[in-house]
């Protein structure tokens, strides 16, 4: 059951791109030798990725994308969270472009899009504030965590059913940058007064289909850091000799390395049911998604946690990557809605196929 | 996706639902709905109920009587026909012993066995387990030895589910002793009526008789109902192992059994469950699991190649699928609290109307809780089935 329903041709040659870029540019080894700073954004591995067509996988063609392509977006992320890509991928790569080419003004797409496209610009989304209101075309409030807006040169941020733009070094804003535990980044917001435009045809439902696309896509990160996780502790098992044999040979262990593979191809399957949906857009879609985020980040969490004990010692350490993996997989849980938001979207959405 | 494919799919679950609405006996449906005990002959009212649209064995080929059911339909039959209220199809002819005559029996073995199976007319049952020989099933020790144009069979077969109403039983057999234990195993048609076959029940906790042990003293078996090769058993009996697993998620009874739950909940106070958030949250928690098993089934059916033999995937539907059943039936009896504590096998079985406190079905829910436990033992357990992925796709 290896292949996927939703996969194309696109997909093939984006998904063989990403395996070879992040096995021989992305080293796990060789970024751990760069300073914590050099780590979290790296300029020339942004252009690579522009250049590989990684930011337009969210914008149609005529916009300068490669289409809104849901099973790209989500390959691409699995790739990111098994190479623990410190990029912002999903804030700058999929959700600006997206709602930029949705609901930007002629003006607005032809100032920005192309820029985002070619890397040369990043932007951080702040699409569910607990409190940012806006008078008079300016922003008040403050938001904590704002995933990516640490290395952002603008802002997206909604305010009621509003989506506004502004410069993230504007007068009236103030940000308080800090490192996340995997080595990505956030800010606090502060808006006093920042002026900012709107997106004048963004609605709603523009911005839910964002978070929906930016839930799915850290799913499909949190499935790449847990597969990659397993598959460290499968190669663990077979080589690690401990009593004069292999740990893989004991049942306790091999009895959780396979809980750790169904949790794996269960995640696998709920990914693409939901891939496969919202591409479709079928009623089920949202459902599909929440469901996706709230089970694939649970999993994620379990099979990475198992995946440190497994090793002993060494998957506590900051050297090996294991426990690299866990970090994302807790992070991940918290973006674009909790794992426990999620959970309650899921728990209050019926569904729509069989009733 | 392909958007014809999953139309097609919903137009077939819709056929199966409208079968389960209009033509299953209303009476079966409701014992299946309420987890009562089926006697013989509500299976065979719903097998026969079944016959007018060719479903007693969709999945066999053509030239057998089947309709040549893909995967996936086959899948959602058993779903949606159990979501529905059909009983269980239990399988020992019609998807166990079948499949293995038409696929390595001989062409007098399939015009005697096949037809009967079709028109419900000869019940099977399954001679594997031993008392020494469970998970470890390659150990059986009942030999068959040959006397000109007989194997006489002498030995012991245990949890032979529904044997006292089996007229025949495939059966392991030992022919010859060889080196290794999967060696010398022969696939035997044995008749119940023969001299030397005792069946004697053994009664399980939810006190009804569902599996029996079946006593075999010298009897003596025609060497024509061997099947395939002599010595070559073990693989045919893989073979219908597999096949086994295939459909042991058993969606449709778990959509089933949740629904059940949900409705007690919206209709029944609970006199033990004192954090009803928690609950609910329970009830949540398992729907995703579901979600989650019917994503992993749905593309398993839609992408699997029936030629093929099922893979780790059916190991793992196993394992997922009999630990879901668990929970539900476990959170239903935490629902009935006190309730759940009262349980006369008599109220299963029809022989009483109503249990004497709680909800009416009570009862049911409670045998459902108990035969349930078997659900991670029987099939290969569910350790067996860790073993297996251990071995085959993780190389341990």
């Amino acid at each position: 059951m290896k292949q996927k329903i939703w996969l194309d041709e696109t997909d093939a040659a984006l998904d063989d791109a990403a395996r070879r870029y992040t096995a021989e540019r992305y080293r796990f080894d060789e970024r751990q030798r760069l300073s914590v700073a050099a780590r979290r954004f790296n300029p020339a591995v942004w252009k690579d990725l522009a250049d590989m067509g990684w930011l337009g996988v969210a914008t149609s063609e005529e916009a300068g994308g490669l289409g809104l392509r849901v099973g790209s977006i989500c390959l691409l992320a699995e790739a990111a969270g098994r190479a623990l890509l410190t990029e912002p991928l999903t804030s700058a790569g999929v959700v600006a472009p997206y709602l930029l080419a949705r609901g930007g003004d002629a003006a607005q797409r032809d100032a920005l899009l192309p820029r985002l496209h070619a890397g040369e610009l990043r932007i951080a989304c702040l699409l569910e504030p607990a409190s940012v209101r806006v008078e008079a075309g300016r922003l008040h409030g403050r938001q904590q965590v704002v995933v990516d807006a640490d290395v952002a040169d603008h802002l997206l941020v909604r305010s009621g059913d509003g989506l506004w733009l502004l410069d993230a070094s504007a007068s009236g804003v103030t940000r308080q940058s800090y490192p996340l535990l995997d080595g990505r980044g956030a800010a606090t917001l502060t808006f006093d007064g920042a002026e900012a435009t709107r997106l004048a045809s963004v609605g709603p439902a523009d911005i839910e289909y964002a978070l929906w696309l930016a839930a799915l896509a850290t799913a499909a990160d949190s499935h790449g850091a847990m597969s990659a996780a397993f598959d460290l502790t499968l190669d663990y098992l077979k080589t690690r000799r401990q009593f004069g044999n292999p740990l893989g040979t004991y049942q306790a262990l091999q009895h959780r390395a396979v809980d750790m593979y169904v949790a794996l191809g269960e995640s696998r399957a709920v990914l693409d049911q939901a891939i496969a949906s919202l591409q479709a857009g079928t009623t089920d879609a949202a459902r599909d998604v929440h469901a996706a985020k709230a089970l694939v980040g649970e999993s994620a969490r379990r099979v990475t946690q198992e995946a440190i004990q497994l090793h002993g010692g060494i998957g506590v350490t900051d050297e090996y990557a294991a426990s690299h993996y866990l970090r994302r997989a807790r992070v991940n849980e918290q973006l674009w809605g909790s794992a426990e938001q999620h959970f309650m979207a899921f728990a209050n959405a019926a569904p729509a196929t069989i009733a | 996706m392909n958007i014809d494919l999953l139309l097609a799919e919903n137009e077939f679950r819709r056929q199966v639902r409208d079968y389960c609405e209009r033509e299953l006996p209303g009476e079966v449906r409701q014992k299946v709905l309420g987890n009562l005990f089926l006697t013989k002959e509500d299976n065979l009212r719903f097998l026969r109920s079944l016959a007018g649209r060719g479903w007693v064995a969709g999945h066999w080929p053509r030239q057998y009587g089947g309709a040549e059911w893909t995967p996936l339909q086959r899948f959602v039959f058993e779903e949606e026909s159990m979501r529905c209220g059909a009983p269980w199809l239990i399988p020992f002819g019609v998807n166990y012993v079948g499949p293995v005559i038409y696929t390595f029996g001989s062409a007098a073995q399939k015009a005697r066995f096949l037809p009967p199976i079709l028109a419900s007319e000869e019940w099977w049952a399954q001679g594997y387990s031993e008392p020494g020989a469970g998970s470890d099933l390659a150990g059986l020790k009942t030999r068959a030895v040959r006397h000109g144009d007989h194997y006489v069979v002498t030995g012991q077969k245990i949890w032979t589910s529904y044997a006292q109403w089996a007229d025949w039983m495939f059966c392991l057999v030992r022919t010859s002793e060889e080196s290794r234990p999967q060696q010398g195993i022969s696939f035997l048609l044995i008749d119940m009526t023969t001299p030397g076959v005792t069946v004697r029940p053994i009664k399980t906790m939810d006190g009804c008789h569902h599996v029996n042990e079946v006593f075999l003293d010298e009897v003596r078996v025609p060497v024509e109902n061997i099947v395939g090769e002599e010595g070559k058993g073990w693989s045919y009996a893989k073979f219908l192992l597999s096949n086994e697993r295939i459909l042991s998620a058993e969606t449709g009874r778990s959509m089933r059994q949740l629904g059940h739950l949900k409705a007690l909940v919206a209709g029944t106070p609970s006199d033990s469950v004192v954090d009803r958030a928690g609950f609910d949250r329970r009830i949540v928690q398992m729907e995703l699991k579901l979600h989650a098993l019917r994503a992993f089934c749905l593309a398993y059916a839609r992408s699997m190649d029936p030629r093929q033999p099922p893979g780790v995937e059916a190991s793992i539907m196993k394992i997922r699928g009999s630990e879901l059943q668990q929970q539900i039936s476990e959170a239903t009896l935490d629902w009935l609290g006190s309730t759940a504590i009262v349980y006369d096998p008599a109220d299963v079985h029809g022989e009483r109307a109503i249990s004497p406190v709680g909800p009416a079905d009570a009862s049911g829910a409670i045998r459902e809780y108990l035969h349930g436990r078997a659900s991670t033992i029987y099939g290969g357990s569910n350790e067996i089935q860790r073993n297996i992925i251990s071995k085959a796709e993780l190389g341990l």
